[in-house]
C-alpha cells in the first residue's frame, strides 16, 4: 500500500480495512453511526502527522476508530439514551426488521472500551493480546473489560 | 446454548446490522513524511471562565520550609506536612534522583516540598468512561538547599509516575516538565517544554493530562486559571487535537466532556482533629454520592451518602469526615461511587487506599 514515491497510498488502505472497520464501529457505536465514526476516524489518522511512519495501518486505523467512538459516545450519549427510551417504549418484536432493538439496547450496557473487547474477541475471534494491540491497552486490561462486560450482559443472556 | 455462544450470537446479529462502508473521505490528502504538516488542525475549546480578582494569588502551592504565598484555599485540609510521621522518610542510597521513594527509615534528606499532585484512576462500571482525578499527598526531599519550589513542583508532577500503586495513573508523559511558574493577577502562567506540544497520545489521555497539571497548579487556589505557554509563546496547537490554548484555562475548562463524574478534590489524609475528610465534586444522579469504607480484604465496615451541592446535569462539591476508629492506615480504603438510577447497582466507583503517612516520596538532586 505504499506508492512508487513512498507515500501510503489512502484510497488503497481505505479500500481493504473500511469493510471491517464498518463492522467493528457498529459493535462499537451501532450501525446509524458507524459510517461517520469510521469516515472521522480515517480522516483523523490520514492527516496525522505519524501516519506516513505507521508500520501496522490495520491496527492503527482499529485504534483511531476506537478513539473517535469513544469521543463520539461521550458527545451523543444523552442522545441517544432517549432514542433508545423511546425504541423499548414503542417496539414490537419483528424478527424480519433490519434494525435489532434488542441487541442494541444490550450493547448499550457497555462502554466503548467494553464494547471492544467483546467484540474483538467474541467476533473476530482475537487472543487478549492481540485485542489489547488492537485497543492500545494491556491484556490484563482487556480481560477486565471482557469481565465487566460478561457481568453486565450476564442478566440479559441468562 | 452456552453463555459464550450467545455472547458470539449477539455480536453476529450486531453485525448483521453493519451497512455498508462510506465512501472514501476524497477530502483527504496524501501525507508525505518529509513535507508533513507542521500545524495540526486547530479545535476551538470553551474560554477560561471568568476570572476572580485577587489581590494575591497563592501560586506557590508548597509548604515545607515556605508558607503560601496569600490565602485563598478553599479546602478545609492544609498542605503542612505537620500531620506526617517525622521517621516516615528514608532516601535510598540508590536513588539519587526522583525515584519514588516509600520506605519508613530514618529521613536523610531535608523536605524541600510538600504538597499535593493530582493523578487519575479508571473507574468501575463508568458508562461514560473518563478518568477521575484523584489527589494525592507528596514530598519532595533535596540534598539542596538551593531547589527552587518550582524545581520541586515540575520533579513532582513529571516523575511521580514512574512506580504507581494499583488505582492510580498518570497521563503526564515523562519528557513534560514545567520551565517556569508565575503569577500575572488570578492567573498561573506555566512555561511548559516543547515535549508538552505533543499532548498524552490521543484526545482523552490529552485532556486528562490538562487537567492532572490544572488541578494540581491550582490546588491552593481553585478560582485561579492557568495559561500555557511553551518558550514564553502561546500555544496555538495542543495534543492530537491540535487544541488551542492560548487563553487560560481553569478546573471547568474540560471538566464536563473529559472528567469522571465523581471526582476528589482533597488528598484523604488524616486532619488534625483525627478524622478523615472525603472532599470532591460530582454530577451525579439526584446529588447523591455514596462512600464506604473497606477493610483490608475489601469488606465494607461503613458506608453512608452525602448530597451534593448539585446534581443529576451540574456539578457540586460534596464532603464528609471518617472517624479514624474505622481506618486502619496502609490497609483501608474509600469507595466513592452513585447507585444505578436504573437498578440500583453499583456504578461510577473510584476506591482510594488510606496511605500510612504520605503516599510518595521524591528525592531529587539538588
Amino acid at each position: 500500500m505504499i506508492t512508487a514515491t513512498g507515500v501510503m497510498d489512502n484510497e488503497a488502505v481505505y479500500r481493504s480495512y473500511s469493510g471491517e472497520l464498518t463492522r467493528y464501529a457498529t459493535g462499537l457505536v451501532g450501525p446509524f453511526d458507524a459510517p461517520d465514526v469510521v469516515t472521522d476516524a480515517c480522516l483523523k489518522a490520514f492527516e496525522a502527522r505519524n501516519w506516513p511512519n505507521v508500520v501496522d495501518p490495520r491496527a492503527y486505523l482499529y485504534r483511531t476508530v476506537l478513539t473517535v467512538a469513544h469521543d463520539h459516545h461521550r458527545r451523543t450519549l444523552s442522545r441517544r439514551l432517549r432514542e433508545m427510551r423511546t425504541a423499548g417504549r414503542d417496539h414490537v418484536p419483528d424478527p424480519t426488521a433490519s434494525i435489532d432493538v434488542e441487541v442494541l439496547g444490550a450493547v448499550e450496557r457497555l462502554s466503548v472500551q467494553q464494547r471492544a473487547a467483546v467484540f474483538l474477541t467474541y467476533w473476530e475471534d482475537l487472543p487478549p493480546d492481540v485485542v489489547g494491540e488492537r485497543m492500545g491497552v494491556s491484556t490484563g486490561t482487556v480481560k477486565r473489560h471482557l469481565d465487566r462486560a460478561r457481568k453486565r450482559l450476564g442478566e440479559l443472556l441468562s | 446454548m452456552s453463555y459464550e455462544k450467545k455472547i458470539k450470537d449477539l455480536m453476529g446479529r450486531l453485525v448483521s446490522m453493519s451497512p455498508e462502508p462510506p465512501p472514501f473521505p476524497e477530502e483527504t490528502q496524501m501525507v508525505r513524511p518529509e513535507t508533513r504538516r507542521r500545524t495540526r488542525p486547530a479545535l476551538a475549546f470553551a474560554a477560561a471562565a471568568a476570572l476572580v480578582a485577587l489581590l494575591a494569588v497563592p501560586l506557590l502551592l508548597f509548604t515545607g520550609e515556605e508558607e503560601p504565598v496569600g490565602g485563598g484555599s478553599t479546602t478545609s485540609t492544609s498542605t503542612t506536612s505537620t500531620t506526617l510521621p517525622a521517621t516516615s522518610t528514608t532516601v535510598s542510597e540508590t536513588s539519587p534522583t526522583s525515584e519514588p521513594v516509600t520506605t519508613t527509615t530514618e529521613q536523610a534528606m531535608p523536605l524541600a516540598w510538600s504538597g499535593v499532585v493530582f493523578l487519575h484512576q479508571e473507574p468501575v462500571d463508568s458508562f461514560m468512561g473518563n478518568p477521575a482525578l484523584v489527589p494525592v499527598q507528596i514530598e519532595v526531599r533535596s540534598v539542596s538547599d538551593q531547589l527552587t519550589t518550582d524545581d520541586a513542583f515540575t520533579e513532582a508532577l513529571t516523575t511521580i509516575g514512574e512506580d504507581l500503586p494499583d488505582g492510580f495513573s498518570n497521563s503526564i508523559p515523562g519528557e513534560v516538565s514545567v520551565s517556569s511558574l508565575r503569577t500575572e493577577g488570578n492567573t498561573i502562567v506555566a512555561d511548559m517544554n516543547e515535549a508538552f506540544l505533543a499532548g498524552a497520545g490521543g484526545l482523552l489521555a490529552d485532556m486528562t493530562m490538562l487537567n492532572q497539571i490544572i488541578y494540581s497548579l491550582t490546588w491552593m487556589n481553585e478560582e485561579a486559571s492557568v495559561l500555557f505557554t511553551v518558550n514564553d509563546e502561546p500555544v496555538e496547537a495542543f495534543g492530537s487535537d491540535g487544541l488551542v490554548l492560548t487563553d487560560p484555562v481553569d478546573r471547568e475548562s474540560f471538566r464536563d466532556d473529559h472528567l469522571h463524574v465523581i471526582n476528589l478534590t482533597t488528598p484523604i489524609v488524616q486532619q488534625d482533629d483525627g478524622t478523615y475528610l472525603v472532599e470532591g465534586i460530582a454530577n451525579v444522579f439526584e446529588a447523591t454520592v455514596t462512600i464506604a469504607v473497606l477493610d483490608g480484604g475489601g469488606a465494607v465496615v461503613d458506608e453512608r451518602f452525602v448530597t451534593a451541592t448539585c446534581g443529576t446535569g451540574c456539578w457540586g462539591e460534596f464532603s464528609t469526615e471518617i472517624d479514624p476508629d474505622l481506618i486502619v492506615p496502609g490497609q483501608s480504603s474509600i469507595r466513592v461511587f452513585q447507585h444505578s438510577a436504573e437498578d440500583g447497582s453499583v456504578v461510577d466507583a473510584i476506591t482510594v487506599p488510606i496511605p500510612d503517612g504520605v503516599v510518595w516520596q521524591f528525592t531529587v538532586r539538588g
